[in-house]
């Protein structure tokens, strides 16, 4: 097994311990729960746009935010909170393969429990009358969220002591309240860059537009939603590669 | 104070520096390292060669720190290191020879110490096949709990875990930062009799502790850091030496301490001699000198001696002195 492989293995299953297995699957089971709950409720001929609104957009905007955040601050974070970091540095490895490897690990578990979530989703909707079609899109646009967030919050846990918080603040009050406020600041709010990849991909026939009232005027399209998640995590993996070469592993 | 004069390890300056390892593998050569306005290692200049060298100094005293900067983990404020020839923060290849284990608890405690032990020869892009992690386990006997995690060891058990992950490698160097840390005395002697071994084999070996009386069991190549400076080196029997003027301590047993007492009392070398425990402690400014005045007296006056031995040559007192000199 190659170091790259090694790295990314031994990171998920870091990432992925029992306690935070089971309350990310719950986190990411919430969205599929309430449908069954709104769907017990609403009106059926409106429940596309319940679907919209009430799930797919927090599942976006809160529960893949903070489940990723958690997970990649945690990637590189932990290691140096565990003071294990000389386990990994001093090795022949590049500081490049040891960047992509921690992003990729938390990428590969974030989107797994996105697609656990998605699936759950998805699945409920098709038991509700509803068309699998919806499912491609939404793992689309959250596979793209989980790489943004993870390469960001991969190298701020190499920085910051609490990358938590930070990312909280981040997902609850720049990403919600104030690019609610400030339409032009949607670009950096990564949620919204999956959701606008989501909705370029959704089939014609789902009504998208209950999606889109979030979005603001900024809706990226699949294709620049992709260039843009390739662009960051290459500038964040770089930094965090520098970081790892300059700074003194304590 | 210092016991020697710091000097650029040179191979030819060997025999004289003792500083200066005799085929030196690793040299720092005035490394310095603040952070802020703390200064943590102050211009030491060093080197390191095949064989046990042991660094020693009390907490904070700035070991790690030089450890660190060896090892590439720090980069020093001023000076530079080399191992093989190589800026270890330059020149990544250089770890295929080098296997480290940190001060801290630093392990990762979900994995078992065989899957330690596996993730290492993976990331050495050694061989990781199950011959090769069994004997690496081996070497620090730990096959029976080598699939337990290690969460559930005992420190003295993580310490020997790290140890078998920084052998997988086979390095030619090795760096120990306070290895025997939590070990009991059975791991302890297992740890002890591994690092001489692997020195027999020709490695370089670098051991950071506080522990004086395991250091002594270890080598007897002391590099005394007190202060981010090096306070002592050398030989710990030279460096005791070098201290001419503190007055060495001697425990004489003889058959009849009382006469014996007052006889060395009328020897110019001799600066006291206190009775107790059947036998004298003696207290003076010349090993020599008390060691050829003795067997005169003991003829003189008839009496047996049955034990004379220097109490104080050890690193333990050495440690001591130097620490009550930064006072």
């Amino acid at each position: 097994m190659t170091p790259f492989l090694a790295i990314v293995r031994v990171t998920a299953r870091q990432l992925a311990g029992r306690s935070r297995l089971i309350g990310f699957a719950l986190l990411s089971l919430a969205p599929a729960a309430l449908l069954l709950i709104a769907a017990r409720s609403a009106n059926p001929a409106a429940l596309d746009l319940e679907l919209g609104v009430l799930l797919v957009v927090p599942f976006f905007s809160l529960i893949i935010p903070i489940t990723t955040l958690i997970l990649a601050g945690s990637a590189l974070g932990d290691e140096r909170r565990d003071k294990t970091l000389s386990f990994l540095v001093l090795r022949p490895i590049s500081r490049l393969e040891i960047a992509v490897a921690k992003t990729t690990a938390a990428a590969l578990v974030s989107s797994g429990f996105a697609l656990f979530g998605t699936l759950a989703l998805s699945g409920t909707w098709v038991a509700l009358g509803g068309t699998f079609a919806i499912f491609p899109p939404i793992i689309i646009g959250a596979t793209i969220a989980c790489v943004l967030y993870s390469a960001v919050f991969v190298l701020l846990g190499n920085i910051l002591a609490r990358v938590t918080l930070a990312g909280l603040l981040y997902v609850l009050l720049f990403e919600s309240a104030i690019v609610d406020e400030i339409e032009r600041l949607a670009g950096a709010s990564f949620w919204r860059i999956g959701l606008g990849a989501t909705v370029d991909a959704m089939p014609s026939q789902f009504p998208a537009r209950a999606l889109l009232a979030p979005l603001g005027g900024w809706v990226p399209s699949l294709t620049s939603a992709l260039i843009v998640a390739g662009a960051i995590a290459i500038i964040c993996i770089a930094a965090c590669t520098l970081l790892l070469s300059r700074r003194d592993s304590l | 104070m210092t016991t020697t004069t710091q000097v650029a390890p040179r191979p030819a300056a060997a025999a004289r520096d003792p500083l200066a390892a005799a085929q030196p593998t690793v040299v720092a050569h005035g490394v310095s390292k603040w952070f802020g306005t703390k200064v943590a290692v102050s211009d030491i200049t060093c080197s390191f060669g095949p064989g046990i060298t042991s660094l020693l100094g009390p907490n904070g005293a700035g070991k790690t720190t030089l450890l660190r900067m060896i090892t590439g983990l720090l980069h020093p404020s001023e000076g530079s290191v080399s191992v093989f020839g190589k800026d270890p923060r330059k020149d990544t290849s250089v770890y295929r020879r080098i296997g480290f284990v940190p001060e801290d608890d630093a392990v990762y405690g979900h994995l078992t110490t065989r899957e330690l032990v596996r993730y290492a020869a993976q990331l050495s892009r050694c061989d990781a096949s199950d011959r090769a992690i069994d004997a690496a386990i081996a070497r620090v006997n730990m096959q029976a709990a080598a699939d337990r995690p290690i969460a559930q060891h005992s420190k003295g058990m993580r310490q020997r875990a790290k140890v078998a992950a920084a052998l997988v490698n086979n390095p030619d160097f090795l760096v120990l930062d306070e290895p025997l840390n939590g070990a009991d005395p059975a791991q302890r002697a297992v740890l002890i009799g591994l690092f001489h071994e692997l020195a027999a084999e020709g490695r370089t070996v670098i051991v950071s502790s506080h522990v004086l009386a395991e250091v002594e069991r270890m080598t007897d190549r002391v590099i005394t850091i007190l202060d981010g400076k090096v306070a002592a080196a050398g030989n710990i029997r030279a460096i005791r030496a070098a201290m001419s003027h503190i007055p060495h301590k001697v425990r004489i047993d003889a058959d009849d301490p009382r006469t014996l007492a007052r006889a060395l009392l009328d020897v110019p070398a001799v600066l006291g001699v206190h009775l107790g425990g059947g036998g004298l402690e003696v207290e003076t400014a010349s090993l020599a000198e008390l060691g050829t005045a003795l067997p005169v007296i003991a003829i003189e006056h008839g009496i047996r001696v049955t034990r004379f031995e220097p109490v104080d040559v050890s690193l333990e007192s050495v440690f001591r002195h130097l620490l009550s000199i930064r006072r």
